[in-house]
């Protein structure tokens, strides 16, 4: 094993450890911070799977995320389903838009499919803002997560900032990093690089291209519905800023910085930056102008991603150029 | 329902279709031309209502004269950004410039948030009788917008089909590298169409003002209905977006005696996606 690998190794396990111990270190306020956190980075992680491995660019993507936070708090509590069959109500809702958006968005040619993700995106926030006796607008529906049992016989309650939720949230996550990594090494995410690397060779290889398209999006729709909730879960209630473009753009950003394409880049880029949002909310109602600036600047300094940013400073140049 | 009301809405959504047709054919001129998505055009009709607005409570008697100094300061900022913050974004990926004109949008919005407060203004109607068309007595001026969007759209289509420039326009959506290497300044042909298309945007908004009502977020309203417009009529045509807006505007018109205004989006939306399904390319094929 080569320095470099056991030095990545070790960074992992520190990470891990880290975080696998964050409760004890940290307060409470930070672990429900954290939680937050950890669903958007597992947000991010699944768009990683559309921009990143793909080189889709999608603009619904916090419609499918906030979906899916809704399908389930609507099954807990207008519908009054049990806990696990509204987290499949949630996820069936965020998968079968994405299928809808997909399969709209790949009629169209060059950027169309960015339009269609916009308009889509656009649409889904109006309705959501307008029906407020389903969404409950501003104020959004409030789960009652003190009462949710994730395991019948052992009981683990999940509450809003628990120790319990904490690790749910972070256990998906980390499974979740290892099935993308499995799926981007797979046949399948090979196909999709190939799409991504050179979309009309990819045509003549005989892949039906349109169809790889609507299935990325759907599986990544399912993973960003899931985060959703766990997002939902770990603030105890669900509201339209869950699905509101602005997340959707904030998403691609956290991608961008992280760099598109190494998965675990945006999940750390989405849980810094979005705690780094949450501490500037606290301080003013104006962090909105901070959102909007950094936005430009992501595209004008660091198109590539800040690991790219980093490969660039002087000095970096020239050990890259060797072959 | 009556005939009358019927004819009444019709005309109705001739009034809303030039508006989103002056919307509609900046954005789809600014993709044709420089593979250019402003997600911040919306925003650009937006501070053309408040400019209006903001003319009059400072003492601007008439909207006449507020309109054009409206215009004329949504013109001012459209290539001030163009010059400045979107002058490195030009010729980059669809991704850079939709992220860099929707930070703009946002940083716009915030602070028309921040100085005007997040209620609605209200401005009176500019024209305030009614003429009698045959059977139907309308409001005059929403025959008057009728007449300007009109007089303008014409005027702008003339102008990409005759003008100097409109040749050089359509050369750089053709073939961007021949045209250069044919002598014509395309940077200037890009602000001309930056140009072009935010005085239309903000025409669009000091128009609707009096119409609609004036907030922060009615660029962010409108833009879904100008992207359902510019899909419709196929992006990139100018022809199309001006088609595209007076169908999505008469849909919006008469699904107003039925359904409410979110309802009637919706109605937008489902023809959009029939179209797709019949046409992909757009009820007019695209610039290419």
């Amino acid at each position: 094993m080569s320095a470099a690998r056991l030095g990545r190794a070790a960074l992992l396990l520190g990470g891990l450890a880290l975080l696998g111990g964050l409760p004890w270190w940290a307060g409470a306020y930070a672990t429900l911070a954290v939680t937050a956190a950890l669903a958007l980075g597992l947000f991010a992680l699944s768009y990683d799977l559309v921009l990143g491995v793909s080189g889709l660019v999608s603009v619904s993507h916090a419609t499918l995320f906030g979906v899916g936070a809704y399908g389930m708090a609507i099954g807990m509590t207008r519908l009054e389903a049990g806990f696990w069959p509204s987290v499949l109500l949630g996820i069936g809702a965020a998968a079968a838009l994405a299928w809808v958006i997909g399969f709209f968005a790949v009629r169209t040619s060059g950027p169309g499919f960015i339009i269609m993700t916009v308009i889509f995106a656009h649409a889904v926030e109006s309705i959501a803002n307008v029906w407020t006796s389903l969404t409950g607008g501003e104020n959004g529906i409030i789960l009652d997560v003190s009462r949710i049992s994730l395991v019948a016989g052992l009981d683990v309650r999940f509450t809003a900032g628990s120790v319990p939720a904490y690790y749910v949230v972070l256990a998906s996550l980390v499974l979740a990093v290892v099935l993308c990594r499995r799926l981007v090494d797979s046949r399948l995410g090979l196909i999709l690089r190939g799409i991504s690397g050179n979309e009309l060779r990819a045509l003549a290889l005989g892949h039906r291209v349109g169809a790889y398209k609507v299935l990325v999006n759907v599986i990544a729709g399912a993973l960003a519905g899931l985060a959703g909730m766990l997002y939902g879960l770990s603030q105890g209630f669900v509201s339209v800023d869950l699905l509101r473009v602005l997340l959707s753009v904030e998403v691609i950003v956290w991608t961008i910085l992280g760099g598109p394409g190494t998965l675990i880049g945006p999940v750390l880029a989405a849980v810094l930056m979005s705690l780094g949002v949450d501490y500037l909310r606290s301080l003013t109602h104006q962090y909105l102008f901070a959102v909007g600036a950094v936005t430009p600047l992501v595209v004008l300094v660091v198109p590539a991603g800040l690991g790219d940013l980093i490969d660039r400073l002087p000095g970096r140049a020239a050990r890259r150029a060797r072959p | 329902m009556t005939a009358e009301v019927l004819l009444l809405q019709l005309a109705n959504g001739l009034s809303f279709g030039v508006i989103f047709a002056l919307i509609a054919s900046g954005i789809t001129l600014m993709w044709g031309i420089m593979d250019f998505i402003n997600m911040a055009h919306g925003d650009l009709y937006m501070l053309g209502a408040y400019g209006v607005w903001l003319a009059l409570v400072a003492g601007i008697g008439s909207f006449w004269l507020a309109l054009p100094l409206a215009v004329a300061g949504v013109l001012a900022i459209g290539l001030l950004l163009r010059f400045t913050v979107l002058r490195p974004v030009f010729g980059r990926a669809p991704l850079q410039t939709l992220l860099a004109t929707y930070g703009i949008g946002l940083i716009l919005q915030q602070a028309v948030l921040a100085i005007f407060g997040p209620f609605s203004k209200e401005i009176p109607l500019p024209i305030a009788g009614q003429v009698t068309l045959g059977p139907l007595r309308y409001p005059t001026y929403r025959l008057v917008v009728i007449v300007i969007g009109l007089v303008l759209i014409v005027a702008a289509w003339l102008v990409i089909q005759r003008s100097t420039y409109g040749i050089w326009i359509r050369a750089v959506a053709q073939d961007r590298t021949m045209t250069a290497a044919l002598g014509v300044p395309v940077p200037r042909v890009y602000t001309v169409v930056f140009g072009l298309g935010s005085a239309l945007a903000g025409i669009g908004g000091a128009l609707a003002a009096p119409l609609f009502g004036i907030g922060p977020t009615i660029g962010a309203d409108i833009i879904l209905l100008a992207f359902i417009v510019v899909m419709i009529g196929g992006l990139g045509n100018y022809v199309g977006s001006v088609v595209g807006g007076v169908l999505i505007g008469e849909v919006i018109a008469l699904g107003a005696i039925w359904l409410r205004p979110t309802e009637a989006y919706l109605v937008a939306l489902g023809l959009l996606l029939v179209l797709l399904l019949l046409r992909p390319q757009g009820l007019l094929r695209g610039a290419r």
